[in-house]
């Protein structure tokens, strides 16, 4: 293939990204893909048993409890993100902030509290009467009931990704509709949906691979309710006796197929990106009617009561309660426990290695992530820019417990003459190629907004390479790359499966240690130390937004 | 600018009306009390003493001199008992115990990953069935710890031994229950309709066991009229040990069928309104294995930790923990294994044929 000079550049700088990202990504995969093939010990390979009715049920629901959640959270997120980003609304910083409390929720917890809010004689049934009750009941208990606290989750990064984008979609585009005489309707199918698609597909696409890939809500609400995804059936393979390694296997690589479908799908919609052109950056505005207004704060309460109100009275009844089987009363009430959690020498260290961890690993998921947006965008067509493209993001094609076990088996190889397996270097390298793909998608939605035009202005005025990416591209990136490095921040923080499968011995980990309070009843240590997680979380959250503010405040 | 004035002087009055609703709730709100001695809670157990007085005492354990180095131990379920067990083993044999505490299913999960190079050198798991699995593979070592002539016979598998174990209960919430029952069959009774829990013998291996041991005992006819009679009357199956204890204590249900014993004694000494009941006509007590894998790293510190599991000492402290100790000599603090009305069953066939069983027990009652 000819390339241009600059291409060729980029060609050799991306190459050695691509052999990073074979090892780290591709290996493991394989790792795992072999034994869907060769099977695994004395079993042999369950790939012949793909097409029984039980698997192909289990596909079909796996489908759609992921077509459920993108509805949903699409539901969520894109009038929220409109709001937030066009109208006055976005003045209001701690909406921001609540709309991002869910996703620094482990999703198993809040699973968890919505089955408490809902169970028989629980909060629901008090509040709402044994009718009421008994409705919700049956609402939550059901494949609607499971998108709904799915969506809950992952809708913050359709939100995110949707405005960060609408704040980079300057205000001449729809007011050059406006002033040409356009309805509200016709702006908005024929400038905003053509505009926005490429960007919410990418949303989409995270969302959905997110959701046939979380395990917290299949494999408690999913299982009570009897209703099997792909993800709950691996994880009971590799996890529940016997031991079905061979078919855990085989799921993962319909699992994989899946992922790779839906890449396909998202890179076709999205083949024509729309640059905003270099003129007037100014911030849309629009002003709302009254009526719009209410209907805006209406919807944002229903989104804050479903995604927060209802699990988070859920988590903090579970952290201050006494006696479980006493009634809720002020004496049953305590604040205790979060100072005994916080008083635990292991609880405390859980905590410290778990920020630590994140932060470095965010930190190099977003390093990785730069670069592999670079080079996809600069070698569209290459084989080593598709390649990169596709592995960013292959990580979320899988299970993370597909993941880890594909780590085991490649980092404590016998063959290794050096491993980072058993240290806290291997969760940095876990948590990274989880990270990987959702930072990579904030990076990418940000450099969708860059104009082509403004590099070759700069290597028009003599630029060179280094100073058009320090001058011109790292700041545009900027907004998608402080996104990122966040929610990478954020997430790992409260990973379960990497946490809980490559930890060393002795080394107490936040979710791990979460988790096991609750395996061993301790309900109300579990859920105080969530909230303290959350808190913490939330604090970074705070600061990190007002120093981005500050960076754009000033750069106008 | 007055409106941000106005806001700011707004915002400061809502958070002193916080802050005083706060303070008002702190001055009327309980407090935990310090449930000593069970509180094996991961973290905030600081029970040195305790283990200074068993390491002083006459049952206490004689640790092989020259050892050093460390071994890994990946460990089921309780942590704290795990934990002050490996205290006291690193007291008495100068060797630190490196531990991975998950659940049965993450650590069997891990091992079979790591099988092609082993990082545990001793294993503990809260179920019989994959050990004897991993027996059968040959991934077990073969050593015979030093006292495992001195504990229940039938907890001797092929390489690998029953540590402590727990037995299987009705626990009742005495607040929920219309009256507490003595035998499994009571559950059928209208009064109880609609309130019985089981654990999910799909996710829980001891309520699988359970269904064997009873289809063992009675016979696959009487065992399959109980549970006819038993949904009937509205039982559901959910979640594991844990999540079925905790929706019976918070009085969704009122009685969980065939659970744990030990989590309830914890439940109990925190003043949960809780009793537990071994049904009449038998129950089973499920030993939790140990065993040392095939290539462990740290043989020699393996052994040794394997010994004073089985020890006086280590036994006196999974007892503490309100575990069924393994020797007899050591008393447990709630049921002896003795008093324990025992269905008539045998752990290895009842793991040959337990697949089979809840294969039928899905098909009659949860498909």
């Amino acid at each position: 293939m000819a390339l241009t000079a600059p291409e060729r550049r980029a060609r050799n700088a991306a190459t050695p990204l691509l052999i990073l990202l074979i090892i780290g990504v591709a290996a493991p995969l394989v790792m795992v893909l072999i034994r869907a093939v060769t099977g695994h010990g004395d079993q042999p390979s369950a790939l012949p048993e793909l097409t029984d009715p039980t698997h192909l049920r289990t596909l079909g629901n796996t489908i759609l409890l992921g077509v459920m959640v993108v509805a949903i959270a699409t539901a969520m997120a894109t009038p929220l993100a409109f709001l937030m980003s066009w109208t006055r609304l976005r003045h209001h910083r701690w909406i921001d902030v609540v709309v991002m409390l869910p996703f620094m929720t482990p999703p198993y917890v809040s699973a968890l509290a919505w089955i408490d809010v809902t169970r028989f004689n629980g909060l629901g049934d008090q509040l709402l009467g044994d009718a009421g009750g008994d409705a919700l009941r049956s609402i939550i208990l059901s494949p609607f009931g499971m998108a709904l606290v799915m969506a809950s989750e992952v809708f913050t990064f359709l939100y995110l990704i949707l405005r960060n984008y609408l704040d980079a979609v300057p205000a001449s585009a729809d007011e050059a509709a406006s002033v040409s005489g356009a309805s509200p309707w016709q702006r908005f199918r024929r400038i905003m949906v053509p505009l926005c698609t490429p960007a919410y597909s990418l949303g989409a696409l995270i969302v959905f691979i997110r959701a046939a890939g979380e395990f917290g809500t299949p494999v408690t609400l999913g299982n009570q309710i009897g209703f099997p995804v792909l993800v709950s059936e691996i994880y009971r393979s590799v996890t529940i006796n016997p031991l079905d390694f061979p078919t855990a296997a085989a799921l993962s690589s319909v699992l994989l197929w899946l992922g790779c479908a839906v890449w396909v799908i998202q890179q076709w919609i999205s083949r024509r990106e729309q640059p905003f052109g270099g003129r007037a950056r100014r911030r849309a505005t629009v002003t709302l009617s009254r009526w719009a207004a209410t209907a805006g704060w209406a919807w944002l309460s229903v989104v804050a009561l479903v995604s927060v109100i209802i699990p988070y009275t859920g988590i903090f009844l579970g952290a201050m309660t006494l006696l479980r089987s006493q009634p809720i009363s002020l004496e049953n009430l305590t604040f205790d426990y979060f100072g005994l959690v916080l008083q635990s020498p292991s609880g405390q260290q859980a905590l410290q290695n778990s920020a630590m961890l994140a932060l470095v690993a965010a930190t190099a998921a977003t390093a990785l992530a730069v670069g592999a947006t670079l080079a996809s965008a600069r070698l569209k067509r290459h084989p080593v820019g598709r390649g990169t493209d596709l592995l960013a993001v292959g990580a979320d094609t899988v299970p993370t417990i597909v993941m880890a076990i594909g780590l085991i088996f490649l980092w404590n190889s016998p063959w290794l003459p050096a491993s980072p397996y058993n240290s806290p270097a291997m969760l940095v390298l876990g948590y990274t190629l989880v990270l990987l793909p959702m930072v990579v998608q904030n990076v990418k939605t940000s450099r969708s907004t860059i104009d082509d035009r403004y590099l070759e202005a700069a290597t028009t005025s003599g630029a060179t390479g280094a100073q058009s990416f320090l001058r011109v591209t790292l700041p545009l990136l900027m907004p998608g790359i402080l996104a990122g490095w966040l929610l990478g921040l954020l997430l790992a923080f409260r990973e379960v499966v990497i946490s809980s499968l490559l930890r060393p011995g002795s080394y107490p980990l936040l979710s791990p240690w979460i988790m096991s309070q609750f395996d061993q009843g301790f309900r109300a240590e579990a859920m105080a130390m969530t909230v303290i997680g959350i808190l913490g979380s939330t604090a970074v959250l705070v600061l990190v937004d007002t120093l981005r503010r500050r960076y754009f405040a000033k750069r106008g | 600018m007055p409106a941000t004035l106005n806001e700011s002087t707004s915002r400061l009055r809502i958070i002193g009306a916080l802050t005083l609703t706060t303070a008002l709730l702190l001055t009327a709100c309980g407090s935990v009390e310090d449930t000593n001695g069970n509180g094996d809670n991961s973290g905030n157990n600081d029970d040195a003493g305790a283990a200074a007085d068993a390491a002083d005492s006459e049952i206490a354990w004689d640790a092989p001199e020259d050892l050093e180095g460390s071994v890994t131990l990946y460990a089921a379920n309780p942590q704290g008992l795990n934990e002050e067990l490996a205290e006291e083993f690193t007291e008495a044999a100068g060797v630190d115990v490196e531990i991975y505490g998950d659940t049965t299913g993450s650590i069997t999960a891990r091992l079979d990953a790591e099988w092609d190079n082993p990082q545990a050198d001793v294993v503990y798991i809260a179920s019989w069935g994959p050990a004897a699995a991993y027996a059968a593979e040959g991934r077990i070592a073969d050593y015979t710890p030093e006292f495992s002539d001195e504990i229940h016979e039938d907890w001797i598998g092929d390489g690998f031994y029953g540590r402590d174990g727990s037995a299987l209960a009705l626990t009742v919430n005495t607040n929920a229950t219309p009256s507490t029952p003595s035998d499994w069959e009571d559950l059928t009774d209208p009064e109880f309709e609609n309130l019985v829990l089981m654990p999910d013998p799909r996710e829980s291996g001891t309520a699988r066991d359970l269904i064997a041991a009873m289809v063992s005992s009675w016979g696959e006819e009487e065992t399959w009229e109980l549970f006819d009679a038993l949904f009937d009357n509205g039982m559901d199956v959910q979640g594991a040990n844990g999540p079925a204890l905790d929706a019976v204590t918070a009085g969704s249900y009122a009685v969980v069928l065939g659970g744990v014993d030990y989590s309830a004694y914890s439940a109990i000494d925190a003043g949960e309104a809780l009793e537990v009941v071994f049904a009449e006509s038998g129950t089973m007590v499920s030993p939790r294995p140990f065993f040392i894998l095939e290539d462990a790293p740290n043989p020699e510190n393996a052994e040794a930790l394997v010994d004073f599991f089985l020890s006086q000492q280590g036994q006196a402290t999974s007892a503490e923990h309100n575990m069924i100790p393994a020797q007899p000599e050591v008393p447990a603090q709630n049921v002896d294994y003795d008093d324990v009305n025992l269905l008539d069953y045998d752990l290895d066939a009842l793991e040959a044929d337990s697949e089979d069983i809840l294969d039928e027990f899905v098909s009659r009652y949860l498909s």
